[in-house]
């Protein structure tokens, strides 16, 4: 079965692989000089084209020395080769390749005057891509695609550009990080609601240019920081539309779904609208990722936004949200910004989950065996709305947000477990069930100001940031438990007891970081290069809590109020946290060779807590004051070989302080927690944790000796504890745990992770190899039964993946994970577990012909502990018809091998847990999308001229003041 | 002296004839390229030897003597004095002190270097008041200017020029005894209201000035828009261009003289309404540059030599680089001087000229730069004169730059 699945997914690409080679290409090459002067022209555009229907085939810019060079070229048809130069009179010729004459050499062409003996064609010469200063343009309108076809399409035609498997773009081996339109983010910062909705037409021209990093501060940016952005400039007639999708889809198994996602912008404000209902556990993030997934593009190869077999139960969701944006000022200029965003967002679930778990604990005398089943129903919902002003200037940064959230949920469970031991068999059985109702209000005021941040020489430069929240909370929830012991019946407890929870809080902080510290007490003395840097967080919170319990009097039959663990609780606390930054960066440069930098930074920074709180329980009335020393340091490399690669690195260290909290120190004690009770420790220390960390990365693009662009990261941790808050457990003879805190040294955790990615361009197909790695340990000295232990922990992960993409017609990827977890103890007669995982991908997607879609994926998951495996298998066809592409059909089959299960195992200090719920089963849908479309139109001031095509003319765009 | 003198008596002989300045209409987008041995009659390129002691960054500033190429290189921060055939000869560096000036000084037979104190960061503001007070005894802790003798130049023999307060307005050499310097900064607050774009200076009391303007509200000042000074070969005669002012101007020791009027094409021009728009701020100054990328700011990089004029332009294009030939009243884009055979197809210049005088024009490429370009015609078969053969075989492309000497013809081909 596996096989032909296999053989299935692979099938398209073989017939299409073998179809490719059928081509034999020619070449078509020259140089090309001044007429009068002699001299090589650099930077003429040469075109090729299909002279039959005018189709571009290829096209290229003249060397430094005037040369092209096409390769490539299709034999046996007529071609147009053009040439043109600004200045110049422009150039054409046909030609016709063949088998036997593959090669045509126009050997010098002479431009500017002489042509008479070359038949001459005129032909708008429209430049393709050009430099502008520092700056690259695209001009689309020298690439012919179909009328439909989205800007994406028009930059997988640009040399230099790459679409990689992710969603990533590259220019020249370098990342693009920002995509704006006409200088602004458009629809936030997902590229692709700009590169997959726009159409070609409406685009004036794509500009490339490099920018500095705004949201690091200027201490944090580093030389690697310069990031890469693309504007898209709309035509001046095209700056208002509307773009989106709505689809419906229905199904077997009585499964739907339902998408919208609508935007319409014009030059000052955009709108954006979206909402989805289904119950196929696809789910929703935010608005602006559905807008994402609701893109005009017809080709979906990450198949992200698919019903979600992996999820626990099966969900039924919807989502609306509604996102408008104003600009106030009219700027193509992304370093001016003001602007009023307002976002609205609501969002519901139920929840449906049925769930088997085994679970293996191990203690001093026994082993436990406990298997439950568990139904759980949710139901969740909940509306956000905030606005955000952002103003910025060269070198002020006003942000300020409001928000607010209201949610309400109900939930209601039933369970049942059985506990056994080897010795004596089952030991003891409960059933539970509880309702709940659950209801949270919250709104949050958050900003910052930054003054001329950039500048640490200037005496006004500061930031400032602060962050103000006020939420409530209430909770209502009823819980009905029998515990059956089959060793003593005197330990049998039954409980039927009502929580009521209220509480509120709110919580304050402000930071102030002051840059010009150096210069305030220097002058303008350069200090050796020194900077000094004076922090200042400052936060204060308090919260009340009013928790209410009552059980069941069946004599009175009413509920009466639980005194012992009814309670009414304060808390309040002051955190003041100075800090002074110390930094010094070498920096040694020889030009065209390296540039390399090696920063030392520290902070010597403090903590002063002051905690209160106060309780009607007198032993959890409390003030509790503390003062810490919490120094982090940092030392960093870089080094960048002009041409080459890139390595970076740093090495860090921060120590930190946790104070243990009032549940910790004096505990309230609820019995009808059937199988954990925490008794605490009024004693515990506040425990103190050093972390040092460390990564390093090399990454190489662009580099004109290398085909392949690589990049390398290596990273990992280290840490230990002293004074840790840890357990001392007992376990009674029916499996019921009681806890005791302990403060004890010796935790440690650490952990050495690592990727590399590689990208192989072959022609025009693309070959990227993923790895990831990690490796993960922590030791945490406990006592279990008075036995010392310490439980070990160890999780390795490791997941290759190899991505191809031939042409843009077919891509396919492979990956294989393992995943293991070790769980071992120290301590005698403690059992020690492993379980390991093997994870299996594959992904085939083929365009073929344009409008069909086609593909498949298939997941393949084997448990070594428990010899479980689940295969899951989905294939998708999608068409789009008219001639606008504005309709598609999709259909869907899912789960066809039927074998998806989902399996959950964790493992904990002494315990692993097998845990499999229900989910999505096989079913097959249709689903029909409608594409709403408009770009420009009939604007108010009867419509504005046509601009004419910018061909190698500048003169005309701009426009005099 | 011969080339300059040329140069000049063309000028005083036009201007006795009572001609006033020549107008010029130059349009940037139409003009000429050639193959570069149609404008040099050769191109020479001399390897500076690599070595530990030797090994620099870059040529930042350059400055030609009879016996040596003297470069400092930012990068290191040092001064390198390496001999007409590229041997390393001397290295000099000063931890105190960074280079922002370097000239060569005939009659001293010494370098004057204007050096500015690594201890010291001003900001925009302090600058700007340095800039303003350039005398003012506060300044003085920020540079300083010395005399580098060059008799024998292991001795590193160096000489603060005494009584000189105007360093750091970073004065030009005019005569013995006579700097110009220009200062061009609006400053709401002066106490004066009238400044001059051009002052001549015997190095501690103001001689002469030229070009008033309002000191206190020319908004279009608000950035330093300083007068550019070019040597001319000749004792006692400078050539200068203003900012905003597509002039070309002489001036002597009792005179200035407008030589050439440039006259660029609209859409290249500064509109008149930049003169009266008041910019509330330097950055808004700044925007409206960046908004108009086409406007021609100044003419700056002068370098006169026989009958041609190099010159570029100040804006943001990618052609910047120009020459005037005087005889045939030509324009040439640099950028369209092509290599061709008679300098192996390697590249015509670095990316300016960096010094120049009798004889020839001098500029710079990194090692990077010349193996890119060897690799890239290998093709066209170059032939290589025995200094560069040999240079392409014992260097790497991690090397220290190459010095590129260019003799243009008495007259272009």
């Amino acid at each position: 079965m596996k096989l032909t699945a296999l053989l299935l997914l692979l099938l398209p690409f073989f017939a299409l692989s073998q179809e490719k080679k059928t081509a034999v290409p020619g070449s078509v090459t020259g140089v090309v000089k001044d007429s009068a002067n002699d001299y090589s022209l650099e930077a003429v555009t040469v075109l090729i084209y299909k002279k039959s229907d005018s189709t571009l085939l290829n096209y290229q810019l003249t060397n430094p020395s005037g040369e092209f060079n096409f390769q490539q070229v299709p034999l046996n048809m007529q071609l147009l080769v053009s040439l043109s130069f600004s200045g110049y009179k422009s150039f054409s010729k046909t030609i016709k390749l063949d088998s036997v004459h593959p090669a045509y050499d126009f050997s010098v062409i002479k431009m500017g005057g002489n042509f008479k003996n070359l038949d001459e064609v005129v032909i708008q010469a429209v430049l393709p891509i050009r430099m502008n200063g520092d700056t690259l343009e695209i001009n689309p309108a020298a690439f012919k695609l179909d009328s439909n076809a989205v800007v994406e399409d028009m930059l997988r035609k640009v040399p230099g550009i790459t679409l990689w498997g992710d969603g990533t773009v590259t220019v020249n081996g370098k990342k693009v990080t920002n995509v704006y339109v006409d200088g602004k983010p458009f629809f936030g910062n997902d590229p692709a609601i700009a590169t997959q909705n726009l159409p070609k037409n409406a685009i004036e021209k794509i500009q490339v240019y490099t920018e500095e990093d705004r949201t690091k501060t200027a201490a944090e940016r580093t030389p690697s920081d310069s990031l890469l952005t693309m504007n898209i400039k709309l035509k001046a007639d095209k700056k208002r539309g509307y773009f989106g999708k709505g689809s419906a889809g229905i199904g077997t198994d009585k499964r739907f779904e339902a998408d919208l996602g609508l935007q319409a912008f014009n030059k000052k404000t955009r709108l954006g609208l979206g909402g989805a209902i289904n119950n196929i556990n696809k789910n929703v993030d935010d608005l602006q990722s559905l807008l994402g997934e609701t893109t005009f593009r017809s080709f979906n190869p990450r198949n992200r936004y698919v019903a979600n077999f992996g999820g626990r139960g099966v969900n039924k969701l919807y989502f609306v949200g509604a996102d408008v944006q104003h600009s106030f000022i009219e700027t193509t200029n992304n370093q001016r910004t003001n602007q009023l965003t307002f976002n609205i967002t609501g969002r519901g679930n139920v929840n449906d989950i049925f769930s088997q778990s085994d679970g293996i604990t191990s203690t001093g005398g026994n082993t436990f065996y406990k298997s439950s089943q568990r139904n759980t129903t949710q139901e969740n919902d909940s509306k956000t709305m905030s606005l955000n002003y952002d103003k910025r200037d060269r070198d002020k940064d006003v942000n300020l947000r409001a928000a607010a959230t209201n949610s309400t949920g109900t939930g209601s469970s039933s369970s049942s477990t059985l506990t056994q031991t080897d010795a004596k068999g089952k030991v003891s059985e409960s059933k539970e069930s509880s309702e709940s109702e659950t209801k949270t209000r919250n709104v949050n005021l958050s900003g910052s100001f930054l003054n001329k941040d950039s500048d640490e020489r200037n005496l006004k430069s500061f930031s400032l940031r602060f962050n103000s929240t006020y939420g409530e909370n209430e909770n209502i929830r009823n819980s009905l438990n029998d515990f059956v012991s089959f060793e003593n019946a005197a330990r049998n407890t039954t409980y039927n007891r009502l929580y009521n929870t209220n509480s509120n809080y709110w919580s304050n902080s402000v930071n102030v970081t002051y840059n010009a510290l150096k210069r305030l007490l220097f002058g303008s003395n350069n200090l050796w290069n020194i900077n000094i840097r004076l922090t200042n967080n400052i936060a204060f919170s308090k919260s009340d809590l009013n928790y209410k319990v009552s059980d069941f009097d069946s004599a009175s039959k009413i509920y009466l109020t639980n005194t012992k663990i009814s309670n009414l609780h304060n808390n309040n606390r002051l955190s003041e946290e100075p800090s002074l930054n110390i930094s010094k960066t070498f920096t040694k440069r020889l030009s065209n060779r390296y540039y390399k930098a090696f920063t030392f930074s520290t902070n010597l920074g403090g903590q002063f807590l002051r905690e209160k709180d106060e309780s009607n329980f007198s032993k959890r009335n409390l003030s509790r004051d503390f003062s810490f020393f919490t120094p982090s340091t940092s030392i960093s490399y870089y080094y960048q070989k002009s041409n080459g690669y890139n390595v970076s690195g740093s090495i860090n260290h921060a120590k930190s302080f946790t104070i243990p909290g009032i549940d910790q120190l004096f505990p309230i004690i609820d019995s009808a927690n059937l199988y954990s009770f925490n008794y605490g420790n009024a004693f515990l220390s506040p425990s103190k944790t050093n972390n040092f960390s460390f990564s390093v990365n090399y990454s190489r693009g662009n580099n004109r000796n290398k085909k392949a662009d690589i990049n390398l990261n290596v990273y990992g941790s280290y840490s230990f504890v002293n004074d840790d808050i840890a357990d001392s457990s007992f376990y009674d003879d029916l499996g019921r745990r009681n806890i005791y805190l302990i403060n004890i040294d010796g935790r440690k955790n650490w952990s050495i992770g690592g990727n590399f990615n590689t990208s192989i361009r072959i022609k025009k197909n693309v070959l990227q190899f993923t790895y990831n790695g990690t490796v993960y340990n922590s030791l945490s000295p406990n006592y279990i039964d008075n036995i010392f232990s310490t439980s070990r922990i160890q999780n390795i992960n490791n997941s290759l993946r190899v991505y191809f993409a031939l042409n843009e017609i077919v891509n396919f990827s492979v990956s294989q994970g393992v995943n293991m977890s070790n769980s071992i103890q120290t301590g005698i007669n403690l059992r020690s577990f492993k379980n390991t995982n093997y994870v299996t991908g594959a992904n085939i997607n083929l365009q073929y012909p344009k409008d069909l879609t086609f593909s498949n994926t298939l997941n393949y998951v084997k448990n070594n502990t428990t010899k479980q495996s689940s295969a899951l298998w989905n294939a998708f066809v999608s068409y789009r018809f008219f001639k606008a592409k504005q309709l598609e059909a999709k259909f869907s089959a899912m789960d066809i091998l039927r074998q998806n299960k989902n399996i959950l195992i964790a493992s904990g200090s002494n315990t692993i847990t097998t845990t499999v719920s229900n989910g999505l089963q096989q079913f097959f849908m249709l689903t029909i999308a409608y594409y709403p479309r408009k770009f420009g139109g009939q604007s108010k001031r009867g419509g504005q001229p046509r601009v004419a095509p910018a061909g190698n003319n500048n003169k005309r765009v701009r426009a005099r003041q | 002296m011969r080339n300059g003198f040329l140069f000049l008596l063309l000028f005083i002989s036009k201007l006795a004839a009572g001609q006033s300045a020549q107008t010029l209409y130059f349009d940037p987008g139409s003009t000429l390229g050639a193959p570069q041995s149609r404008i040099f009659e050769s191109i020479t390129y001399v390897p500076l030897e690599t070595t530990k002691q030797s090994l620099f960054g870059q040529v930042s500033q350059l400055v030609v003597t009879p016996d040596y190429f003297v470069i400092f290189d930012s990068d290191t921060r040092g001064l390198y004095f390496f001999n007409r055939s590229g041997k390393f000869l001397k290295k000099y560096k000063d931890d105190k002190y960074t280079v922002i000036d370097m000239q060569f000084i005939e009659r001293e037979n010494a370098i004057y270097l204007l050096q500015i104190n690594k201890n010291f960061r001003p900001t925009e503001q302090e600058r700007d008041e340095i800039v303003r007070n350039p005398f003012s005894k506060s300044s003085l802790k920020y540079g300083r200017s010395i005399l580098y003798d060059l008799a024998d130049i292991n001795k590193e023999q160096i000489s603060e020029i005494p009584g000189f307060n105007i360093a750091l307005a970073a004065p030009s050499y005019l005569a013995s005894n006579q700097w110009a310097y220009s200062v061009v900064l609006e400053d709401k607050n002066a106490k004066d209201s009238v400044d001059y774009e051009l002052k001549i200076s015997d190095g501690s009391k103001l001689l002469r000035a030229y070009f008033p303007y309002k000191k206190r509200n020319s908004s279009y000042f608000s950035n330093p828009a300083d007068i550019g000074f070019y040597n001319t070969g000749l004792e006692g005669t400078l050539l200068f261009t203003r900012t905003y002012n597509y002039s070309i101007y002489m001036l002597t020791t009792d005179s200035v003289t407008m030589l050439y009027n440039f006259v660029l094409p609209f859409e290249n021009s500064i509109p008149k309404s930049f003169f009266t728009k008041e910019f509330s701020s330097r950055n808004e100054l700044r925007e409206y540059k960046q908004m108009n990328p086409a406007y021609v700011w100044r003419i700056y990089s002068l370098v006169p030599f026989n009958n041609y004029l190099f010159f570029s332009l100040d804006y943001e294009k990618r052609d910047r680089r120009f020459l005037f030939d005087r005889n045939s009243n030509r324009f040439y884009n640099i950028n369209r001087i092509t290599p061709d055979s008679s300098n192996a197809y390697l590249p015509v210049t670095g990316w300016s000229f960096q010094y120049y005088d009798n004889t020839a024009l001098y500029s710079s490429i990194s090692s990077d730069a010349m193996f890119r370009s060897k690799d890239a015609t290998q093709s066209k078969n170059p032939e290589y004169s025995p200094l560069l053969k040999s240079y392409f075989e014992n260097s790497k492309p991690s090397s220290n730059p190459v010095i590129i000497i260019l003799k243009p013809l008495t007259k272009t081909k």
